[in-house]
């Protein structure tokens, strides 16, 4: 991680949602029961249990051994999927801000207790960015199978003209929780009227011949906006957390971007 | 299957186009971005453009070129079918200079063109027509396969004015382009021709009465200048003309003097005219008659072609070859000191072959020698062929001459034998010559001999004729125009003649550069915009200036074509409606794409 964005992530943590989470023990209140102390339910005794959980009010009331059951406590994971289409490399902008992103997530993560895991969107697991070409399809969901009650954090630009709903559901199918993190270059999100362009597609053969105008940016801009709210939509029908951000210094980008959009809380 | 107009082949160029224009499409500074998608209801109608690009294999591209590939079909006149082949009118027209003779009542080249014109206007639009003109070598005036509008426009330019020749060769030609079922014509102005019996031989002809200018030259004699012209007339009684002797500056014409003759038929008048010698083009013209071209000849001054001589004997030698005599007694000659600019050197020694120039070595061969007595066998091989045989032997008998020759054996062509010894021989590479002349001087009489000045002037014309310049300035029409070139091949290139109408003919040859002469006049050549020679191009030719044999017949061919054309409907139009209306869907399908894509 970058000195910068390593100073910057500190000031953070990643903002958990209400309902209960999976995760090996840790700090937070699992979805099953555990030892913190925060009473559950009770059960009949059975041979086995720690007599220290043996509620003997109850049992000189009823007679009955029951058992005090406390909620686990869990250390949250995080699965980040990061999508490695060309697009995400279109600028360096873009492409430092990616890693950014997700070595604080990393980061965050690693602070709660949780094991993060960086995989590729349409691929594996990765450890250093220099496993990263760049290179892979637009097919977000990894060939490894994402742990089940983990939180997942997807990140990608999400510049394609088919609607993501269908695609955050499947991602977050048996996860505990999803982050949608669409990640824009400056350009991208607010392009200048620069005048007569050629237009290459980074991922496609595709080519156009654009006047860039007051007139077309406004026209782009427009469609852009609808095609965020389209992710926007679709993060919110799965309960996930949704959050556009331009790329840009690290600092800049958690304090005026993700800390606003709930991605990210004051540690 | 065929194409009834070929030229219209040329319509196929529009694929290359089409090609050419989508690779140069236009091209805006590059952008990459990620969602092309977003911006692609604003994108520009077209690609077309002028940066060479991807070439994109668009809808548009494949749909413009069968557009090109339609249009060139639909041009060039496709059709399926070869029976349906329309009337093919093969024309051989006689280009002999006779043609252009009138009288009274009109030219023969113009009643053979009405003739010609009333004949293409009987032919419909899908006939076809090949024009071949007559010559030593024929060539075609319109065609092959022309269409009536291109024929009509070529024959504006026809203008006969060959010397005599045999048709023949057109004859065949004209054959071998009709094919099986063309209608063969040969216009002309003689009856006394038997073209091949498919041929409809029609002459226009009239036997008019003629005078014509049949030589002319003029000679330096000192400060004055003889004039000569050779005056031959045809008809059935005397003919009265004038002759007027012209000088030429430019476009001005000044008449110097005139004469009055009587011409009997077919009796040369030969007429002199003494003037101060100039550079002034001479003019000898006759009063007009019946055949314009051959009333007048220009005359061109001859340049000077004086040949550097250097003589490198001693003065026992020189004596006995009488040297200095022989030099002074021919014309064009100049003894230099520096042997570098001499073209002729005469030299005891072995001074090795220079390019461009002939060098006469006397000197016996070898330490021997052996009287011999003449005559001597000569080489006459190219004589015997028919040629004209080595130059520098013409004239020469050698009788009684005594010839003391060194035993010893001599490099090159022997041109002069006694028995098996070799007298004269001739030694050329790389463009230079060395004649070697085994003779003693002292023990011959060959200096003495009248062999001997003849001699030398033949080495002396054939090293004239060897230097740069014009080789002659005064030719007939059919001769050839032609300069001899001391310059780099890159030099040479640069040449071209101007004919009198300003045609520019470009040069061809390095050494030798040479010209068909196709029209009288004066002829101009030209480095770069720079003159360099002038050449008077005459027509004489007695045998075409004879026009009592002129007629008028009409010979039915003998052989008629089964000209199926004749009665076949019109060819390749279906095809060429299928062409239409393809075109036309093509066009408006692309313009469709190209609206979807605004």
């Amino acid at each position: 991680m970058r000195p910068e964005c390593g100073r910057a992530a500190a000031a953070y943590r990643l903002a958990l949602p209400g309902h209960p989470l999976g995760g090996r023990i840790g700090e937070r209140l699992g979805q099953g029961t555990g030892s913190s102390l925060e009473f559950m339910d009770f059960r009949d005794y059975v041979p086995g249990d720690d007599l220290r959980h043996v509620d003997w009010s109850a049992f000189a009331r009823t007679d009955q051994l029951k058992v005090r059951l406390f909620r686990e406590e869990i250390a949250p994971s995080l699965d980040i999927v990061v999508d490695v289409s060309p697009s995400m490399a279109i600028t360096d902008v873009k492409r430092t801000a990616v890693q950014d992103v997700v070595d604080a997530a990393c980061s965050w993560t690693r602070s709660a207790g949780g094991i993060p895991r960086r995989i590729a969107g349409g691929g594996g697991v990765f450890e250093t960015w220099e496993e990263v070409a760049y290179d892979g399809s637009d097919a977000w969901m990894p060939r490894i199978p994402l742990r089940r009650r983990s939180m997942r954090l997807l990140i990608s630009d999400l510049l394609q003209p088919h609607d993501p709903g269908p695609l955050l559901r499947k991602l977050s199918a048996g996860a505990s929780h999803l982050y949608v993190v669409q990640l824009l270059d400056p350009w991208e999100a607010d392009p200048a009227a620069e005048g007569a362009r050629t237009l290459l597609d980074c991922e496609s053969d595709g080519r156009l011949d654009i006047v860039l105008d007051e007139r077309t940016v406004a026209r782009y801009r427009r469609r852009l906006a609808r095609l965020c709210e389209a992710a926007r939509s679709g993060t919110r029908s799965v309960a996930g957390t949704y959050a556009l951000v331009r790329a840009q210094d690290p600092a800049r980008m958690f304090r005026e971007q993700l800390l606003p959009q709930g991605v990210v809380e004051p540690a | 299957m065929g194409f009834s107009s070929p030229i219209g082949l040329l319509a196929f160029l529009a694929v290359p186009a089409v090609l050419v224009l989508h690779l140069f499409r236009r091209r805006f500074r590059e952008r990459s971005v990620a969602g092309l998608f977003l911006f692609a209801a604003d994108a520009l109608p077209a690609d077309a453009g002028r940066t060479r690009a991807r070439l994109l294999r668009t809808p548009s591209l494949w749909l413009e070129l069968l557009a090109a590939v339609l249009f060139g079909l639909l041009l060039s006149g496709f059709h399926v079918g070869a029976a349906k082949a329309g009337v093919h009118l093969v024309v051989v027209l006689d280009d002999s200079a006779s043609m252009g003779a009138a009288d009274a009542s009109g030219a023969v080249r113009d009643d053979a063109l009405a003739y010609l014109e009333r004949r293409l206007d009987a032919l419909d639009e899908d006939a076809r027509v090949t024009l071949v003109r007559t010559g030593r070598r024929p060539s075609l005036l319109a065609g092959p396969r022309a269409t009536v509008t291109q024929a009509r426009r070529a024959l504006e330019s026809w203008k006969p004015i060959k010397p005599v020749h045999d048709p023949a060769s057109a004859w065949e030609l004209g054959v071998d382009l009709a094919g099986s079922d063309g209608e063969l014509l040969f216009l002309t102005d003689r009856e006394d021709f038997d073209p091949p019996p498919r041929y409809r031989h029609l002459a226009f002809g009239r036997a008019i009465p003629n005078a014509a200018v049949v030589g002319a030259r003029r000679v330096v004699r000192g400060e004055e200048e003889r004039v000569f012209a050779d005056l031959l007339a045809w008809g059935s009684g005397e003919v009265a003309a004038t002759v007027h002797l012209e000088a030429v500056a430019g476009d001005a014409v000044r008449e110097i003097t005139r004469k009055d003759v009587v011409l009997r038929p077919r009796r040369a008048l030969h007429v002199a005219w003494t003037v101060p010698a100039g550079d002034i083009p001479f003019r000898v013209r006759l009063s007009d008659d019946g055949l314009a071209a051959d009333n007048t000849t220009t005359l061109l001054p001859e340049p000077a072609r004086v040949v550097p001589v250097h003589v490198d004997v001693d003065e026992q030698t020189a004596a006995q070859l009488r040297i200095a005599r022989v030099f002074a007694a021919l014309p064009g000659v100049r003894v230099v000191d520096e042997v570098e600019r001499a073209r002729l050197r005469v030299t005891a020694g072995d001074p090795g072959i220079k390019a461009g120039v002939v060098t006469l070595r006397v000197a016996a061969a070898g330490g021997e020698r052996d009287a011999w007595i003449g005559p001597f066998l000569l080489e006459r091989g190219r004589m015997l062929a028919g040629e004209d045989g080595r130059p520098v032997l013409q004239g020469l008998t050698l009788e009684g001459v005594v010839w003391s020759a060194g035993r010893g054996e001599l490099p090159g062509l022997p041109l002069v034998l006694a028995s098996e010894q070799v007298l004269l021989a001739e030694e050329s590479r790389a463009g230079g010559t060395q004649l070697h002349l085994n003779l003693d001087p002292a023990r011959s009489n060959l200096a003495a001999s009248p062999d001997w000045p003849i001699l030398m002037s033949n080495i002396v014309e054939h090293v004239r004729g060897r230097l740069p310049g014009p080789v002659a300035v005064n030719v007939r029409v059919g001769e050839e125009i032609a300069l001899r070139f001391a310059g780099t091949p890159e030099a040479a290139s640069t040449h071209a003649l101007l004919d009198p109408e300003g045609e520019r003919h470009a040069a061809r040859g390095w050494r030798y550069l040479s010209w068909a002469a196709t029209r009288p006049g004066i002829h101009r050549l030209v480095q770069g915009e720079q003159d360099v020679a002038r050449f008077a191009v005459n027509f004489v030719d007695a045998v075409e200036s004879d026009l009592t044999r002129s007629t008028i017949v009409d010979v039915e061919p003998v052989e008629v074509p089964d000209v199926v054309a004749a009665s076949a409907g019109p060819r390749g139009r279906d095809e060429a409606r299928i062409f239409a209306l393809l075109l036309l869907l093509a066009v408006v399908f692309d313009w469709w794409v190209l609206g979807r894509r605004r």
